[in-house]
């Protein structure tokens, strides 16, 4: 097989606490291969962000990475020179952020952010970057772009903003999109036509994507690859037939059950018990046990490791089969 | 048939203008329309959910029922008395009976009190109780929502999500409401926690024989809660009708896309619509004519110059839109 385009391997990303380090990612593996839609999804706290921060080199201060590595067309970024990821953040990878308003610089207007990463990375000279930027928020299907560079963020709606966002992300050409909840904050119609636009963006510029969300269906409408987090591990990963039509692991079948929906009209839902701890790093065992219908004795004493359920399905759980 | 003594709230050619860009010295520039001939009818026990995207007006709806934003048009009836001419103590029994309960739960509580201080201070306002029967009464609403009283002396800061939502809960239930207005009570919540929280919702319904009224972008969520369903679009109801009939034969072009553009949880039904094109016009600017006709793949001549009037299509089913008369 062809070296992946990222591939991450045992990632521990922590931070220092009294008595100790916090983990907040507790040895993450994934492979993304080029030109395909990879999906995390997780709940609020269980590491989705950082990993995505961690793989562009950003893990806020004091936190830092603790270990494994990060290989971009395999060469390993954590270990390797510290300017490794100045050359490739915007330029081969770039992010697209959740929040439209606060990742957007409300005092410049749109065409100097978007111009900004193109003089900087590729010292492309005023004019040809506004030319460039023309044409990219016209491929984006935004109206009147040459009109639209000289407004300010305030004056676009939330659907627009994510555009240019985009657009951001595009400027520098990169290989792999970072998507960290980058359609959480639209409306479901306006949310489908980003959707629907970065699919065709990834055909067409062969693009591969990483798509972070807490949106099981946004998963399952556009991912090839699923990975399931849970308090900074990969619970269970596999193609979205094997995550949402035969879940192994009793958190993804939890998650699941939970969406309220057609099925469960007005009869109680099937609820995980408890809340998610707030740190992993003194649970022993199996970090979901608490709240786990099926916890076994096992599972207090060892954290189950990964298992591989089919060629491409994987869980970490001490249960045996499909469930 | 419904009998009139079945219906708790009854909105009537409901309208609600706001005021644009005042210039100087406060003089009036103009108005905008946000809300236009709402028409809805609330059965006791029943739940109807508003749904729709944003700038629609729900979230405005919510405040015109609670008379925080003054309506300009129409009538807002509540077991036969309107709302929108009480005096001041008929206002005031009002907000006791009818409770608002928004979507960020910690920006609805006050970071400066306990949660006992926060359940009790409904108490101390609208009732004579005195200390100890407050405590006491406090006591019992938290156990009703699920929080044991190690939470009575807890912050807001040192709740979780979920928890604080239940916290705003035992607070709207202090006044024994008849019923609740829910802005959108579990979008900022994990899948999980919602679970739990519509869970809670649904039991406290039951034993409190509450009406709902519950304003949410999630079809996923209504589907589950509700009994009719009203559909929004800037400003004006483009359906209304029972759940099943809403989810199994939306009528108006705008539900339907609604429903389509909403993800599925199964990879198998990859959806391969075609999204709604163009973006959602502000209330400033709406267009003439149908309001929707902008972005109706199916709009005609007539939809640009005429609105469409509610047409009854099924068995309290309306939709207004012009395919569906001729």
């Amino acid at each position: 097989m062809s070296t992946p385009l990222l591939a991450v391997t045992g990632l521990r990303v922590g931070f220092p606490a009294p008595g100790g380090r916090r983990l907040v990612l507790r040895g993450i593996d994934f492979e993304v291969e080029q030109g395909t839609v990879y999906g995390i999804v997780g709940e609020s706290g269980c590491g989705k962000s950082m990993t995505a921060h961690a793989i562009l080199g950003l893990v806020p201060p004091p936190g830092s990475i603790a270990g494994g590595s990060i290989a971009y067309r395999g060469q390993d970024l954590v270990s390797g020179h510290p300017n490794s990821w100045a050359g490739l953040r915007g330029r081969r990878i770039a992010m697209v952020h959740q929040d439209p308003s606060a990742a957007l610089n409300p005092l410049f207007t749109v065409g100097s952010q978007i111009t900004a990463i193109m003089r900087r990375h590729e010292r492309a000279r005023a004019r040809e970057a506004r030319e460039r930027a023309v044409s990219l928020l016209g491929e984006l299907e935004l109206a009147d772009p040459a009109t639209l560079l000289d407004r300010y963020p305030h004056e676009l709606s939330g659907g627009m903003q994510q555009r240019v966002l985009l657009a951001m992300a595009l400027a520098g050409d990169p290989d792999l999109v970072i998507a960290d909840e980058a359609t959480t904050a639209l409306d479901v119609t306006i949310q489908a036509q980003v959707l629907a636009l970065l699919d065709r963006l990834r055909k067409k510029r062969g693009l591969t994507l990483v798509i972070i969300t807490h949106d099981l269906g946004v998963v399952a409408q556009t991912c090839d690859r699923v990975a399931v987090l849970y308090l900074g591990r990969i619970v269970e990963e596999g193609d979205p037939e094997d995550i949402f039509l035969a879940p192994h692991h009793p958190y993804t079948r939890g998650l699941l059950k939970a969406r309220p929906g057609e099925q469960t009209q007005r009869t109680p839902l099937a609820v995980i018990p408890g809340s998610v701890p707030s740190d992993a790093t003194n649970i022993e065992g199996c970090a979901f046990r608490e709240r786990c219908a099926f916890a076994m004795a096992c599972c207090r004493i060892e954290d189950p490791p990964v298992r591989l359920l089919s060629d491409r399905h994987r869980s970490a759980c001490h249960l045996e089969g499909g469930g | 048939m419904t009998a009139e003594h079945d219906i708790l709230l009854d909105v009537r050619n409901l309208a609600v203008d706001y005021r644009t860009g005042s210039g100087i010295l406060g003089r009036r520039r103009g108005h905008v329309r946000v809300l236009e001939n709402i028409n809805l009818r609330l059965r006791r026990g029943e739940t109807l959910s508003v749904v729709g995207e944003s700038g629609c007006g729900k979230s405005t709806l919510a405040m015109a029922l609670a008379r925080f934003v003054i309506a300009s048009h129409g009538n807002i009836l509540f077991d036969g008395h309107d709302v929108l001419r009480l005096d001041a103590a008929g206002l005031r029994a009002w907000r006791r009976d009818m409770q608002l309960v928004f979507q960020n739960p910690l920006a609805s509580l006050n970071p400066r009190m306990t949660v006992r201080t926060i359940v009790s201070e409904p108490l101390v306002t609208h009732t004579g109780l005195d200390r100890g029967e407050r405590r006491r009464q406090v006591e019992i609403l938290l156990g009703e929502t699920g929080l044991d009283p190690s939470f009575l002396t807890r912050y807001p800061h040192e709740l979780s999500g979920g928890q604080a939502q239940r916290v705003v809960l035992a607070r709207a239930l202090a006044l024994n409401p008849r019923m609740l207005v829910l802005d959108e009570p579990t979008s900022a919540l994990d899948v999980s926690v919602q679970a739990q929280i519509l869970n809670l919702l649904m039991r406290l319904q039951e034993q409190h024989n509450l009406t709902y009224m519950l304003i949410s972008h999630s079809l996923g969520v209504v589907e589950h809660v509700s009994d009719r369903i009203a559909v929004l679009y800037l400003g004006e109801i483009v359906e209304e009708g029972p759940r099943d009939e809403i989810f199994r034969q939306p009528r108006h072009p705008y539900t339907q896309a609604l429903m389509a553009a909403t993800p599925v949880v199964d990879p198998s039904k990859r959806q391969v619509h075609r999204p709604l094109s163009g973006m959602i016009p502000g209330p400033a600017s709406r267009p003439r004519g149908c309001r929707f006709h902008t972005r109706c793949p199916r709009a005609w001549s007539l939809c640009q110059d005429t609105r469409p009037r509610p047409q009854r299509v099924g068995d309290g089913h309306v939709a207004a839109c012009h395919l569906l008369t001729s």
